[in-house]
C-alpha cells in the first residue's frame, strides 16, 4: 500500500474555503455529521489519552499480594452487578470454561491452605470468611440450576458470613489499579466512554443480603397450583419493594421454561388450557381434561378440534410470556406490555374468527345480555383474550406513574383513563359472568354421571370465584383512579400543577406522544384528544359538584381495598412449603396496606380541597408549594397512587 | 494555489482513503468526507490504529534477543466509525493510493510494525 503525504498541499488548499462553507461528499449530509465521534475529545473520544498515560492494564493478576490487600480485592468483587451483563462483557471471556465443581474444589482447597498459612490470625478469619462465603455460592448457584432451593440453614450461615466480612472490612488495603474503566475504553469504541459505576460497600453488603434473601423466597413462588395463583405469584414479586435483583429475576424466569414445564408443574400448552377453563370456559368439552389430541374432545367435531388446535399453539407462549415480562425491570417491563398490547389486539381480532367457526360448529345458541338488547354468543376465547388484554393496560398505565413517565398536569388525564379502562374491564367480566352463569345452571340441571358432574360444577364455581376476586380488585382499583382523577382536575381548577403551555409543543401532540401505545388499538377504541379532554376537564361540573363525587368515590374505595385485603393471594390450594410459608402473603398483604393506606390518603385529601373552596391565599401558597412525592419518599403511600403533598389547610 | 483549483483539488479527494495522524500519535485511516476553512476533517467507516505501547515493544524487543528472530509488537486497531477530527488535532495528512478509489480499504491498512532487532 503506498501512502503520499499531502499535509502541506491540504492545509493550503482549506484556506482557500470560504468561511462557513464545507466541501463535502453529495451524498453526505450534516445530519449524519451530528453523530461523528470527536477526535480528541475525552468525552467522546475513548482511545484519547493524556500526556505520559498508556492504555495497558496496570494490574498483573500473578504478582504477590499482602493478605490486607486480597480482602480489599475480594471485597470489591463483590459489588459487580449489571442487567445486560453478557452484552457488556466487552469480549472479555468469563471463566465458562471452568466447570462449577472444580472452582468450588479450588476454594475449599484455598480455604485449607489459608488455615495452615502463618499470618495474623485476624487476617486469617478475614480471608477464610470471604472465601467460605465464595464456596456457599457457587453451592447455592449449582442447586438453583437444578431448580433445587438451598435449605433455609444454607441462607442463614450465608447471611451470617456476609456480617462477618462486613465486620473484617477495616483491615483491608485498597489496590486501586486493579478496577479500571481502561478495559471498556479499549474495547467500547463506536460509543463514548462510560463512567465506571462505583458501588459503596454498605450498599454491595446490602445487596447481597437482599439477593440472598430473594433467592430463597423466590423458590416461593412454587406453591402455586393453578396459572391464576402463580400469575398472582410473580407479580408480588415483580411488584416488590425494592424489586428483586438481575439473578433472582432470572431464578424466577428460569422456572416457567425448565424442562419445557411451567413452574416446574405443566406443558405450557395445559397450562393455558387451565387458565382459560378457570375463567371463560369451566366443564367445557372444548378444552383437553388429560393428555390427548383435540379430535377426543371438541364434541367429537373434527373442525372444532382443528380450531382449538390452532389457538392454543398461537397462544402458549404468548400466555407464558406474560409472566416472562413480569420477571423483567420495571422500565422494560412497561415496555414489553406496550408491545404485547398491540399483539394481543391483534390476535384477539383473529381469534373472534375462531370463535364464530366453533360457534357454528357446535351450534351455539346466543342468549340475550343485558335487558333489552339483541342475543349475543359468548366468544369464550376471544373474551379470554380481552380480559388479559385488559389486565396488561391496566398495569401499563399504572407503571406510568411508578416510572413517573407523565408530567404533572397529565396525571388528571391518566388517572382517568384508568378508571375508564377499569370501567370497561368491570362490564367485560359482567359479560363472561353471565355466560358462566348460564353453563352454572345448564350443567346442575343435566344428566351426567355424579362424579362428572361434581367436577363440572367445581369448574364453574371456581371461574365464579376467579371472577368475582378480579372484580373486587379492578374495581377498588377504578374507585381510587375515579378520586385521584377528580383530586387533580380539582387542583387544576385551583390553579395547582396547570400546564404551563410551552413554546414547542401542542396539547394535541402531546396527548399522541403520551397515548402512543394504545392509540393503536382497535378495542378498547381510543379516543381522540378533544374527547378525552372533555371526560377529564368535566367542565360543565361546577367545583363543589366534582368534590362531593369524589367525596363518596373515596369512601367507597376504601372499603374496596378493605374487601380485597381480606382475600388470599392464592384461590387454589398450594403445595405444602414449610421454608416459605408466608413470604407470598407477607408481601402483598404490605402491598394492600400501602393502597389502603393511599385510599384513606386521597379521601383526607379531598376534605381538605373542599375546605379551600374559596381560599385563594392557600391556592397561591399551593401553586407554589405543591409536591409530587417521589416513591420511597414519606407521603407517597404506594408505587401507583401519587397523592400530592398540599400545604396545610 | 488559486480558489478554484483549491476546491477541485480538496473535491477530488472526497471518497477516497485518508489516513490523518493526530497529535497523541494515533493514526485513522477512513473515507473522506468533509471538511471546511479550519482543516477539521470527517471520516466515515474510520479505524484507529495505535502505535504499540512501551511495554509491548519491549516485550517484543526481549523476545527478539533471546530467539535471535525478528519479532513484531503488534499495533492495536479498532473500528471506530464516523468521526470528525479537528483541524488543530491534525499533524500529517495522507492520502493513500489504491486502484478502487472509492471502496474503504481500511482493512488493507498495516496492522503490525516490525521491529528490527538490534544486532
Amino acid at each position: 500500500m503506498i501512502t503520499h503525504d499531502i499535509t502541506a498541499q491540504f492545509h493550503s488548499a482549506t484556506r482557500h474555503v470560504t468561511a462557513g462553507t464545507l466541501v463535502k461528499d453529495d451524498h453526505f449530509s450534516l445530519f449524519e455529521a451530528v453523530g461523528a465521534l470527536e477526535i480528541g475529545d475525552p468525552k467522546m473520544d475513548s482511545g484519547c489519552l493524556e500526556p505520559g498515560e498508556s492504555l495497558d492494564q496496570e494490574f498483573d493478576v500473578t504478582k504477590d499480594i499482602l493478605p490486607e490487600e486480597l480482602i480489599w480485592l475480594m471485597d470489591g468483587l463483590l459489588n459487580r452487578e449489571e442487567e445486560d451483563f453478557t452484552t457488556q462483557l466487552f469480549n472479555r471471556e468469563l471463566l465458562h470454561k471452568f466447570a462449577g465443581e472444580s472452582i468450588s474444589q479450588i476454594a475449599f482447597e484455598a480455604l485449607i491452605a489459608v488455615g495452615e498459612s502463618q499470618i495474623n490470625p485476624q487476617l486469617k478469619d478475614a480471608i477464610s470468611a470471604r472465601l467460605g462465603f465464595r464456596h456457599e455460592v457457587l453451592g447455592m448457584l449449582m442447586k438453583h440450576t437444578n431448580s433445587e432451593a438451598p435449605p433455609s440453614s444454607h441462607t442463614t450461615t450465608m447471611h451470617q458470613s456476609l456480617d462477618a466480612q462486613q465486620k473484617s472490612q477495616p483491615l483491608s488495603k485498597p489496590v486501586s489499579e486493579a478496577f479500571s474503566t481502561k478495559l471498556q475504553r479499549r474495547l467500547a469504541s463506536t460509543v463514548p466512554p462510560r463512567p465506571m459505576v462505583t458501588v459503596s460497600m454498605d450498599q454491595a453488603w446490602n445487596f447481597w443480603h437482599q439477593m440472598l434473601d430473594d433467592c430463597s423466597n423466590i423458590f416461593s413462588v412454587r406453591q402455586a397450583t393453578h396459572s391464576q395463583d402463580l400469575y398472582i405469584a410473580y407479580q408480588i414479586f415483580a411488584y416488590s419493594s425494592p424489586q428483586p435483583s438481575t439473578y433472582p429475576r432470572a431464578l424466577l424466569q428460569m422456572f416457567l421454561t425448565n424442562e419445557n414445564l411451567v413452574g416446574s408443574r405443566i406443558e405450557p400448552s395445559y397450562f393455558l388450557e387451565e387458565d382459560i377453563r378457570s375463567l371463560t370456559l369451566p366443564a367445557s368439552q372444548l378444552l383437553r381434561v388429560a393428555n390427548g389430541t383435540y379430535g377426543r374432545f371438541c364434541h367429537g367435531n373434527q373442525r372444532v378440534a382443528d380450531t382449538m388446535q390452532e389457538f392454543i399453539d398461537r397462544f402458549e407462549h404468548n400466555f407464558v410470556n406474560l409472566y416472562r415480562a413480569l420477571c423483567l425491570n420495571s422500565c422494560r417491563m412497561r415496555r414489553t406490555f406496550c408491545h404485547a398490547l398491540l399483539e394481543w389486539d391483534n390476535l384477539q381480532a383473529q381469534v373472534e374468527e375462531l370463535d364464530a367457526i366453533i360457534q357454528e360448529a357446535v351450534h351455539e345458541q346466543p342468549t340475550p345480555y343485558l335487558p333489552g338488547s339483541p342475543p349475543t354468543f359468548s366468544f369464550s376465547l376471544s373474551s379470554w383474550i380481552y380480559h388479559h388484554k385488559l389486565n396488561v393496560l391496566q398495569l401499563t398505565i399504572q407503571m406510568g406513574f411508578e416510572l413517573a413517565i407523565y408530567a404533572p398536569h397529565e396525571l388528571a388525564g391518566m388517572y382517568w383513563y384508568l378508571s375508564s379502562i377499569c370501567d370497561i374491564h368491570l362490564s367485560h367480566l359482567e359479560r363472561i359472568s353471565h355466560f358462566v352463569t348460564a353453563k352454572d345452571t345448564e350443567v346442575k340441571r343435566s344428566k351426567m354421571t355424579p362424579a362428572v358432574k361434581e367436577k363440572a360444577i367445581k369448574e364453574c364455581k371456581d371461574a365464579l370465584d376467579r371472577l368475582y376476586k378480579q372484580y373486587a380488585w379492578i374495581k377498588a382499583t377504578q374507585l381510587l383512579a375515579g378520586t385521584m382523577h377528580g383530586i387533580f382536575v380539582v387542583l387544576q381548577r385551583y390553579g395547582v400543577f396547570v400546564n404551563q403551555q410551552p413554546l414547542y409543543s401542542s396539547d394535541m401532540m402531546r396527548y399522541e406522544i403520551r397515548m402512543k401505545p394504545f392509540l393503536g388499538l382497535s378495542i378498547p377504541e381510543p379516543l381522540s384528544h378533544d374527547d378525552s379532554e372533555r371526560e377529564v376537564q368535566m367542565q360543565n361540573i361546577d367545583t363543589e359538584e366534582i368534590l362531593d363525587q369524589v367525596t363518596g368515590f373515596s369512601a367507597d374505595a376504601k372499603k374496596a381495598w378493605e374487601e380485597v385485603s381480606k382475600t388470599t393471594w392464592n384461590m387454589f390450594p398450594i403445595t405444602n412449603d414449610v421454608n416459605h410459608a408466608s413470604v407470598l402473603t407477607e408481601r402483598r398483604t404490605a402491598d394492600l396496606k400501602d393502597c389502603l393506606k393511599a385510599a384513606i390518603a386521597a379521601s383526607l385529601c379531598v376534605l381538605s380541597l373542599k375546605k379551600v373552596l374559596k381560599n385563594d391565599a392557600w391556592k397561591e401558597k399551593a401553586q407554589k408549594e405543591a409536591r409530587l412525592p417521589a416513591p420511597g419518599v414519606k407521603g407517597r403511600w404506594h408505587r401507583w397512587w401519587i397523592l400530592p403533598a398540599l400545604p396545610p389547610v | 494555489m488559486e480558489q478554484a483549483e483549491a476546491l477541485s483539488f480538496l473535491e477530488s479527494l472526497l471518497g477516497k482513503t485518508l489516513h490523518l495522524t493526530v497529535l497523541d500519535g494515533r493514526l485513522f485511516t477512513g473515507i473522506f468526507k468533509c471538511t471546511d476553512n479550519e482543516s477539521n476533517i470527517i471520516l466515515a467507516n474510520s479505524f484507529e490504529y495505535r502505535m504499540p505501547s512501551k511495554s509491548a515493544e519491549q516485550k517484543a524487543m526481549a523476545q527478539a534477543e533471546a530467539t535471535g528472530k525478528p519479532a513484531k509488537a503488534d499495533m492495536t486497531s479498532r473500528f471506530v466509525g464516523l468521526i470528525v477530527v479537528p483541524g488543530n488535532q491534525i499533524v500529517k495528512v495522507e492520502l493513500e493510493e489504491s486502484k478502487f478509489a472509492t471502496s474503504a480499504s481500511a482493512t488493507s491498512a498495516a496492522s503490525a510494525l516490525p521491529i528490527r532487532t538490534k544486532s
